[in-house]
């Protein structure tokens, strides 16, 4: 080699040793002082947060039937990229995908033919509607030996209520509830109404999440699973409810709504001995199936609220176990006390309180006061109590506070103190009737169970337990006895003399259950006219709330009636009420195989006797 | 020869995950379709619907007359357990 090859070959060496000093220079450089950013870039671009997401619970009722689950639904998802890429043109897809989805090919195709990653076709198909989808696709592949691409179905749920309109009020609706957390918007399933709202966090669970890396063709490559958080699903509610009451209860009210049209009607089942709702209907009622209704006005505010815990109403009659009660509790009378009524008409406080037509005697005893319920009979019971005294009783039997149901929205209805602005000379006299003072239908059913029970104020449940998927028990809803009202002497001899209410002699004879010895209180209160303007001569609560048997009290049951459309001698609480408790009670004591604990009168004869009830 | 099983094995994984991939999506499915099912098996189940259905004829009910459903009592407490005589009653079948 000569000098000059040589000198070449030596430049022709230091360029290559240069060259690839620089290459490995530059390739330190990345891997290494650039590590970090290139790897967060890599990750950027394949590494995904993929949510797993949790399963809410479901509702059940008593004896385990499902009142509200989740409807497994696709969203159809379309990545305009993958289109592009692949043999199929978006009209093809379009064409096969039309049938099924049950959207116009021309429509679809605009949708496909996009550059964007996610555009959805459809929200909400069915796994039925899927799988037609999936066939349709699969024909069309085999057909013309070319895959459609870029097509996917995104899992999504639907809540989804079985009995329709049937305990709309207690289960309520879900939502979805928008947020936004860097600059990131997202949504979540929140309880809006009902027992979903209530049992909202014990019903959501929590979802979980993974990091997955995916290669170019957006497959997950599972071996390089990075961090995992499982998701937890969401508990399962068991409600006190009996379905099989609650028709029961649920038909007589549709009866009662449909021939009296009131504004509202309510009706409520309880266990007396431990505050277990075992019905609760209302009625105007919604279907939370479709609460798009609601756009068109057909479900208005009004039926979506649970007004055997929000509306309040003046009682009338039914609040007079209140006085009765407490006189006897605090032994200033006995059943066979005469009380001076004045003859039906009682003047005090420059105001005259009369009594119905027929309880226009000069005396009664208390027996007959309950019986016949008369006004001035209870007005004189509440003045021998005394102003402080009757109202500490009101407040014991849970007027003017919150029964603490798990219910949203409970109202606690309105008690004046004898110290408050709100009472005045002639409350003494009208409180005790079921006047000048507000209650909600819950707390007058808790009240007549206490009277049935023993004396003992319980707590109304509507949740017997929170359960997990295998049925184990997470919490349990023990029944809570909030105090002993009255003695339960008290309370059994006050028990004797609204069985007789529910008699030839009462004001609710068509309340009486075939078979079954049946106490209760009939309600026929006038409707107060707004911003104090006094009262609507025709316009009515009546409600009727009863027990059975008398001797051993297994259930006790409330219907009310706000505002019902009848006539004026036929518009009392033993007329409109009492034939619909005595229906739903002859049902539930078959249903509940209760013995009957009387000689049955005939159907025939109990419906004579019922027109002459108030 | 170490190269090519390491590559060899790196394949397997990889196989392995696509089949636990495969499997998770087959649950979920079954997941799913099990939930769809108890769904509508609630829906045909339910109250009301067998109320409908009773309405409409298509299942046929006979009312129980009161005459004929006796009610069993509680048995009256016995010394030996299983002596115990449960007694029955109908108040309008005995009359």
């Amino acid at each position: 080699m000569n000098k000059t090859a040589k000198v070449r070959a030596i430049f022709v060496c230091f360029g290559l040793v240069c060259a690839f000093t620089g290459f490995s220079a530059r390739l330190v450089y990345l891997q290494v002082h650039e590590h970090e950013k290139f790897e967060r870039l890599a990750a950027e671009k394949h590494v995904k947060k993929q949510i797993i997401a949790a399963r809410r619970g479901v509702i059940l009722d008593t004896k385990g039937e499902l009142l509200a689950a989740n409807e497994p639904l696709n969203n159809v998802v379309v990545d305009g990229s993958v289109v592009a890429a692949g043999k199929v043109t978006p009209s093809e897809i379009a064409s096969v995908l039309a049938g099924p989805l049950k959207i116009s090919a021309s429509k679809l195709k605009e949708k496909i033919d996009t550059s964007r990653k996610y555009v959805v076709l459809k929200k909400g198909i069915t796994e039925a509607e899927t799988t037609l989808l999936t066939q349709r696709m699969e024909e069309f592949q085999a057909k013309n030996r070319k895959p459609i691409r870029g097509i996917f179905f995104e899992p999504d749920t639907r809540r989804v209520y079985p009995n329709s309109e049937t305990l709309c009020h207690v289960l309520g609706f879900i939502g979805e509830k928008r947020t936004r957390f860097a600059g990131v918007e997202e949504s979540e399933r929140v309880g809006v109404e009902g027992v979903e709202r209530t049992m909202d966090k014990w019903l959501r669970g929590y979802d979980g999440f993974r990091y997955i890396e995916r290669d170019r063709t957006g497959k997950e490559i599972v071996p390089y699973r990075g961090q995992e958080r499982p998701s937890r699903d969401g508990y399962n509610v068991r409600l006190t409810i009996d379905m099989q009451l609650q028709h029961i209860v649920e038909t007589e009210l549709e009866g009662l709504y449909k021939q009296y049209r009131p504004e509202f009607a309510t009706a409520i089942m309880m266990d007396p001995k431990t505050g277990r709702i075992l019905a609760m209907a209302n009625r105007p009622c919604f279907d939370p199936n479709d609460l798009t209704k609601g756009e068109t006005d057909k479900i208005k505010p009004e039926a979506m609220k649970n007004a055997a815990v929000i509306n309040v109403v003046e009682p009338g009659s039914v609040f007079k176990i209140v006085p009765v009660s407490a006189s006897l509790n605090e032994k200033l009378v006995d059943l066979d006390t005469m009380i001076n009524c004045e003859g039906g008409r009682f003047f005090y406080g420059g105001k005259i309180l009369k009594d119905h037509g027929h309880c226009d005697h000069p005396d009664l005893n208390v027996f007959d006061v309950v019986v016949k319920s008369s006004n001035i009979g209870c007005a004189k019971l509440g003045m021998k109590l005394g102003e402080q005294r009757f109202y500490e009783y009101v407040r014991a039997f849970g007027f003017g506070e919150r029964t603490g149901i798990n219910l949203p929205g409970e109202v606690p209805g309105i008690v004046h103190s004898p110290k408050s602005a709100g009472w005045n000379v002639l409350t003494i006299t009208r409180m005790p009737m079921g006047q000048g003072v507000c209650v909600t239908p819950i707390q007058m059913i808790a009240a007549m169970s206490a009277i049935a029970n023993g004396g003992h104020l319980m707590m109304p449940q509507i949740v017997d337990a929170v359960v997990d998927e295998s049925g184990k028990s997470i919490v349990d809803f023990t029944p809570v006895q909030m105090r002993e009202v009255v003695s339960s002497e008290a309370a059994a001899k006050l028990r004797s003399a609204l069985k007789d209410v529910v008699s030839k002699r009462g004001t609710a004879f068509g309340a009486a259950i075939p078979g079954y010895s049946t106490g209760g209180k009939t309600g026929t209160a006038n409707i107060a006219k707004p911003n104090g303007g006094g009262y609507y001569e025709n316009r009515y609560v009546t409600s009727f709330v009863g027990f059975f048997p008398v001797d051993d009290p297994q259930v006790v049951c409330l219907v009310m009636a706000y505002d019902p459309k009848a006539a004026e001698n036929l518009t009392y609480g033993g007329l409109v009420a009492g034939p619909s408790f005595s229906r739903i009670g002859e049902q539930t004591a078959h249903y509940l195989n209760i013995s009957p604990d009387l000689e049955q009168a005939s159907p025939e004869a109990i419906a004579k006797l019922a027109n002459s009830g108030r | 020869m170490g190269g090519m099983t390491w590559v060899y094995y790196k394949n397997q994984i990889v196989n392995r995950g696509g089949e636990i991939k495969a499997m998770e999506n087959e649950l979920a499915a079954l997941g799913r379709k099990n939930e769809a099912l108890t769904w509508r098996i609630a829906q045909l189940s339910g109250c009301a619907a067998l109320q409908k259905r009773l309405d409409e004829g298509f299942i046929k009910m006979v009312k129980i007359a009161p005459a004929s459903i006796v009610h069993v009592d509680f048995p009256h407490p016995a010394g030996v357990i299983g002596s115990e005589i449960r007694t029955v009653s109908n108040s309008v079948a005995r009359r």
